[in-house]
């Protein structure tokens, strides 16, 4: 029986990351007054903002949406998932292009998974477990069994069992349960999937590329990063931190616990950074926006960031 | 039956992981630090170190996965249904270490799961679950909050889609309460239509009230209601054939009890949360407004605590708790972290600012957090006033006032409140 479990997989963790992306400010316009949200360049800060309400109510939909898939798998095609999956993904991409900020490994990975099962279906959706991994070290545990668990040998229920094992110790180590969460049904639907062959071609392919793209999606250490905010009379420091216990801020090599503001305007809120999933820290864009939007807030000489070695 | 034990397993796995977003609330380190409101006389509920909770927590939210993914097979179903004892037990364990995660839809949840797991006739206990379930809500809007809608008027802003027009909200509050009260009854109509107009009406209430309260509730009653419910062929029935089945009837007959104690007591309970936590519902029976007060002095130093809650800007939810501190006739200042004394929390802005909406004015919370300061700081005397406003008003009901607490024999029960 198939019971499209990978589906199901990728329609749960959607619902998962609605629920997350249901009171997320930084999309909102409250929100970016409270200098929270990192939009892509190509919207303004504040111009390009939602209402709360509108916000929610897409996030909503996306999950009712989600939820639909996830309960009615079984009555759907093909068709039908796999155009349900393309919407959640451009409402998702959508959402996520207002803050960048909200873009955690997890996000990305789950709309590769998407994009995955859109193009090559319930293989490309197993195949994607090889951008799970976080390092190399789990990438050369995880990479060969995959690959052995996928090939339908006679020992393939030992290498699926082993697989499911080594993918476990492997997602609790890098404690991120959402991105767990979808893996864990995607590796316990390898053996009743569809026969492998006739299509070998698309796995094989699917399986290099994800391998090949590991390591774009492998978590970073600790990162440091210093903001010189010049004006006219005086200079500041803001200095990001992030490591396993945290993000912190200091301004002035104070730590920076509520929003800093010069009479009404605020001119840092600690949470642009600290609630700033950590994966989306080494992105520039954060950076570069923080010190556009001060920049606008406050006559400045100078805002520019640099990346600090890390301690 | 499947996709009800599915659902169940489903429901569980959402459970742990919200609750990984709460560890404190559960771990040794959380009950010290006073970050967890143990539920009344179970403070001695063992508790497992921080690390202990996140790993049980993980590990619990991948078996919930794995049984739903039993039920995608027959064979294999019989074993997922046994496996909702270990879920449920692991629940009402995580459950019972903090009161603050006491809402309706986890009472409503495990009230099925127990129905699931003893009644004989499953799927008829379950849909009578359902109709429990709503009457309870409606039970629980019977005050003037609902039926004169000033819960609605005071929400700044309205209703999406409804607007701000009182009439407009006064027949929404009034069709909520009608709906919840004679809706469930048609569901025993011989009348197919009545059936599915009553189901149609629920799903579109369940789909519009998703976008106020968001997913945690929503989640929870429209897979139940369209598993259990659609195509709706034949009306509810309840027969008492089995020995599970009276066990199930039981159960029921207590919960519709529990769902009466709004009425059944004397004081109105929006304001003293009397019986509260014994109902499926009153999750959502009022908007309030909060203002504590506790003044000690330690050391002839005089320190005076104030917790505010206004009402929300705009929704339900949206209102911080301000916690705030006053040294030594100073000004008030933004408690930002635990006050301390002698090395052990005394104050945690915390406990206060991460309550659900349920727990919100109920005194138990304040009655707890004062009970601490008077155990860990020990203060010379310690004064309190809670103060309670509904839905908009300006006029504020004094609903626990007393001078020199820690020195005043009080005894608590959740069905009478506090009773110095």
């Amino acid at each position: 029986m198939n019971s499209k479990l990978p589906a199901r997989a990728i329609f749960l963790s959607h619902l998962s990351l609605a629920m997350q992306l249901y009171r997320a400010s930084g999309i909102t316009h409250p929100g970016r007054v409270d200098f929270v949200g990192t939009p892509l360049d190509v919207w303004h800060y504040l111009e390009h903002s939602l209402n709360p309400a509108y916000s929610q109510t897409l996030v909503f939909v996306l999950g009712i949406f989600a939820g639909a898939g996830l309960f009615l798998a079984q009555a759907l095609s093909q068709g039908q998932i796999r155009a349900l999956m393309t919407l959640l993904l451009l409402g998702e991409c959508s959402l996520l292009s207002l803050d960048v900020r909200l873009c955690g490994r997890f996000s990305l990975l789950l709309l590769l998974a998407t994009a995955a099962y859109v193009v090559a279906k319930e293989a490309g959706a197993r195949s994607w477990l090889a951008v799970f991994p976080a390092n190399l070290v789990q990438g050369l545990l995880l990479w060969p069994i995959l690959a052995l668990s996928l090939l339908q040998s006679p020992n393939h229920e030992r290498w699926r069992t082993l697989f499911l094992i080594a993918l476990v110790m492997c997602g609790l180590w890098q404690g991120d349960i959402d991105l767990l969460l979808l893996a864990f049904p995607l590796a316990l639907s390898l053996p009743e999937g569809p026969p492998l062959f006739p299509r070998p071609r698309t796995l094989a392919v699917c399986l290099v590329v994800f391998i090949a793209m590991a390591p774009l999606f492998w978590p970073t250490e600790a990162s440091r990063v210093r903001i010189n905010l010049i004006g006219n009379h005086t200079t500041h420091v803001l200095v990001v931190k992030n490591s396993n216990s945290g993000t912190s801020v200091t301004l002035d090599g104070v730590p920076l616990k509520t929003p800093w503001r010069e009479e009404k305007t605020i001119l840092c809120n600690p949470y642009y950074f600290t609630r700033c999933k950590p994966y989306a820290l080494q992105f520039d864009l954060v950076y570069r926006r923080y010190c556009e939007e001060v920049s606008r807030r406050t006559p400045l000489r100078s805002a520019e960031f640099q990346r600090l070695s890390n301690p | 039956m499947r996709a009800i034990i599915g659902w169940a397993h489903l429901y569980f796995l959402f459970t742990f992981r919200w609750w990984l977003l709460v560890p404190q609330s559960f771990s040794r380190e959380g009950f010290h630090t006073l970050k967890a409101l143990p539920v009344w006389g179970l403070e001695w509920l063992p508790r497992l170190p921080q690390t202990g909770v996140l790993v049980l927590l993980e590990l619990l939210v991948l078996f919930e996965c794995w049984c739903a993914v039993l039920c995608l097979k027959e064979k294999t179903t019989p074993l997922a249904l046994r496996l909702l004892w270990v879920s449920l037990f692991c629940k009402l364990y995580f459950y019972a270490l903090d009161l603050r995660q006491f809402t309706a839809f986890h009472h409503i949840h495990l009230l099925m799961i127990l129905v699931l797991l003893l009644a004989g006739h499953k799927m008829n206990y379950l849909r009578g679950t359902l109709v429990v379930v709503y009457l309870c809500a409606g039970f629980a809007k019977l005050n003037p909050s609902w039926l004169e809608a000033a819960y609605f008027r005071s929400i700044d802003g309205g209703l999406p889609v409804l607007g701000e027009n009182p009439t407009v909200l006064l027949l929404a509050a009034r069709s909520v309460v009608a709906l919840e009260l004679l809706g469930p009854l048609l569901w025993f109509s011989s009348s197919r239509r009545l059936r599915h107009l009553s189901l149609s009406l629920f799903l579109t209430f369940h789909l519009y009230s998703g976008l106020i309260v968001g997913f945690h509730f929503t989640l929870l009653m429209l897979p139940a209601l369209l598993i259990l419910l659609t195509p709706f062929s034949a009306p509810v029935s309840l027969p008492l054939t089995e020995k599970g089945d009276k066990v199930a009837a039981v159960l029921l007959l207590l919960a519709l009890l529990g769902g009466l104690s709004p009425l059944v007591l004397s004081e109105d309970v929006r304001y003293t949360a009397t019986g509260r936590y014994f109902s499926t519902s009153n999750m959502v029976d009022a908007n309030r407004r909060l203002k504590f007060e506790a003044s000690f002095t330690k050391n002839g130093k005089r320190y005076r605590l104030r917790c505010l809650r206004p009402y929300p800007r705009r929704g339900l939810y949206d209102a911080p708790t301000h916690v705030l501190l006053s040294e030594d006739r100073k000004p008030f200042q933004h408690l930002k972290e635990d006050f301390l004394w002698g090395g052990e929390v005394v104050i945690s802005p915390e406990f206060f600012q991460n309550t659900h909406v349920r727990t919100l004015g109920d005194p138990y919370l304040f009655l707890y957090a004062t009970q601490t300061i008077c155990r860990r700081l020990q203060p010379d005397e310690l004064d309190v006033k809670l103060e309670v406003a509904l839905d908009g008003s300006q006029q504020s009901r004094v609903i626990w006032e007393l001078p020199d607490v820690c020195h005043q024999n009080i005894k608590y029960s959740p069905w009478s409140g506090i009773e110095p």
